[in-house]
């Protein structure tokens, strides 16, 4: 470097090993082929992973079958596997769970109540809004039009100090129910109303109730200047503890043999409720539905995916850097498809 | 869109930035006082592993001021500078390098002197934000590497004909604090916050030991020395590396031209 005086370019990509290490976390490692995985499409989707000409921003990828870890690799560093990663938008499938925890306890048990109804005080001006009930929260069709670009700036960087009049002193765009319009306004409104009845933030809710029975000792959610969490993104997970969120799915809210979230919530929330035609996918309560393989997917934004095939009985990771441009190879659910495709086919 | 332009507007204000080195050398005579300006061109590399293992290279330019006062056989310097770089990495996505930065220095004109070459002694202070905005990366953060570094420097001097002089200098540092992201961000969304000019930069700060810290700067060039004012044209390379958390490289390689106006009373 030295005698070029050239500052030396790094590699995006690191070739790591893809057999998952035995860690005390409650995942159960194993063979592929035990689980009936054709390592040869395991290795086809490592190859994609490492193309020189897609998913420059991918961190790590993993999958699990019949609940057992069969592959854990990493792109950057294998340090990734220790660290807490921000997955954008699937943050919003944590708070659909703890949403069906509270139901299972006895709150908000009707989805078709006004959020008015429980909180009518921030509605006082706004009289148009107060028909928004829980459902159209839960399946982006408040009517609000608050778009997420500027949703991150304004309440991460200008943190209003009563986020809930603030969200809803924007105009609609529509009346509330009538339209999907995909944004973080609608969670995070979802997230303040959590707090107000239950007395507990949805990190609270979560840390008791979700994390601990999934053995996730380690995370961070952020808040909004209320104090509310943020029910859009801002959660961060270790890559094993995101799998157990999709294996929890896969098990129907039951881990370790508990009965997490109730069974009927994953099955409402995880079928459509929502079509969302200019996205491509149908929506449940904050899960995205891929009928052709009988799966479903979180999607958080720059490539995060914890996807969850039912049918092969299978849960994939992918983990990405969380503040890239959507423009690239990788980003978006329909780029992950061709990775979950040579996955699946390798199911026996 | 209303986010592009406030990242836009973030980073015009950031635009301040560069200087000059070679701007220390002042006429060797004439007036105590000197003020000038600072223009120079740059070809910036910038790598910063907190976010992407890849090199970015590219131009830019800087403008800054300076000021220096001369009395018996000691110099005293302060400049101040701003600067962008527009830069790419090799798959070609774009970023902007963005230096603010303020130096001092205090030189014991004439330490050593041999048959024609003339050497002065002394010591600097370094200040220095740089702030990368490498948004298609990540376009809801800063990087940034900054440095409030002191050591010891040296330039020499060696004649040429018609009042012109050959002049060289080198700087290093030895003692400081630097600040650097933290390993870990939490906070989803930290563009367009002001506070992140400087106040961000300076809540994790180290101290900048040979062991995290390394850089060096050094120049050469030609002055001309009028009556009243000098003008130099200068090469600088400019460097600064740290591994605190994870390594960043910052290179420049930078075509200097200064020119100083006497002002006050004869030194």
């Amino acid at each position: 470097m030295w005698i070029c005086a050239c500052v030396p370019d790094g590699s995006l990509k690191h070739r790591h090993t893809s057999t998952p290490a035995v860690r005390d976390d409650n995942w159960i490692v194993d063979l592929p082929q035990n689980q009936n995985i054709d390592s040869a499409g395991l290795d086809a989707a490592y190859e994609m992973l490492h193309s020189p000409d897609a998913f420059h921003n991918a961190l790590a990828l993993l999958v699990a079958r019949n609940n057992r870890l069969v592959f854990e690799t990493y792109t950057r560093t294998e340090a990734d596997r220790d660290r807490l990663h921000h997955i954008q938008s699937s943050t919003k499938s944590f708070t659909s769970l703890v949403m069906g925890i509270l139901q299972g306890r006895g709150y908000f048990t009707d989805l078709n109540a006004t959020m008015a109804s429980y909180w009518p005080e921030p509605f006082e001006n706004e009289p148009q809004k107060s028909a928004i009930t829980l459902r159209h929260l839960l399946t982006m069709r408040s009517g609000i039009d608050f778009n997420n670009d500027d949703f991150s700036v304004e309440m991460y960087v200008d943190g209003p100090k009563n986020p809930v009049s603030y969200i809803l002193s924007k105009p609609m765009y529509a009346a509330p129910g009538q339209q999907f319009y995909y944004r973080d306004a609608d969670p995070h409104l979802l997230s303040a109303l959590i707090t107000h009845v239950t007395g507990k933030t949805i990190s609270m809710w979560a840390s008791k109730q979700l994390f601990a029975p999934l053995g996730i000792q380690s995370y961070f959610w952020g808040e909004d200047a209320a104090g509310n969490t943020m029910g859009a993104s801002g959660l961060f997970l270790k890559p094993r503890d995101l799998l157990k969120a999709g294996q929890l799915l896969l098990d129907n809210g039951v881990a370790n043999g508990r009965q997490v979230v109730p069974k009927e919530w994953i099955a409402q929330a995880t079928t459509k409720q929502s079509e969302a035609k200019s996205i491509g996918f149908d929506f449940g309560y904050y899960y995205w539905m891929v009928p052709e393989y009988g799966a479903i997917s979180t999607w958080g934004h720059g490539g995060n995916f914890i996807f969850v095939a039912r049918e092969h009985n299978v849960v994939m990771l992918l983990l990405s850097m969380p503040d890239t441009d959507d423009k690239r190879i990788g980003s978006k659910l329909p780029d992950f498809l061709p990775v979950v495709d040579v996955i699946l086919k390798a199911c026996r | 869109m209303r986010r592009l332009c406030q990242i836009a507007c973030t980073g015009l204000i950031l635009c301040i930035g560069g200087l000059g080195f070679a701007s220390e050398s002042v006429a060797s005579n004439g007036p105590s006082h000197h003020l000038g300006y600072i223009l120079s061109a740059d070809a910036t590399q910038y790598r910063d592993d907190s976010l992407v293992p890849m090199r970015f290279s590219g131009g830019g330019g800087n403008i800054g001021l300076g000021w220096t006062f001369r009395r018996h056989r000691v110099q005293l310097a302060v400049n101040i500078g701003l600067g962008a770089s527009y830069v790419t990495e090799r798959m070609g996505n774009p970023g902007l390098v963005l230096p603010l930065w303020c130096q001092m220095s205090g030189y014991r004109l004439g330490f050593a002197r041999w048959e024609h070459m003339t050497m002065h002694l002394g010591m600097f202070w370094r200040s220095r934000i740089t702030q990368a905005m490498l948004y298609s990366w990540d376009d809801a953060h800063f990087y940034f590497l900054a440095s409030h570094v002191a050591g010891p420097s040296a330039r020499i001097e060696w004649p040429l004909p018609k009042n012109k002089k050959l002049i060289g200098a080198i700087y290093l540092p030895m003692l400081g604090i630097i600040g650097r992201p933290p390993a870990q961000r939490f906070v989803k969304q930290e563009i367009p916050n002001w506070d992140f000019l400087i106040v961000k930069p300076h809540e994790n700060m180290e101290l900048a030991t040979f062991a995290i810290y390394r850089s060096v700067a050094a120049d050469v060039g030609v002055m001309w020395e009028g009556k009243r004012s000098t003008m130099t044209f200068a090469y600088e390379f400019d460097f600064e590396y740290s591994n605190h958390p994870d390594t960043v490289y910052y290179l420049v390689h930078r075509l200097v031209f200064t020119q100083f106006i006497g002002i006050g009373g004869d030194s």
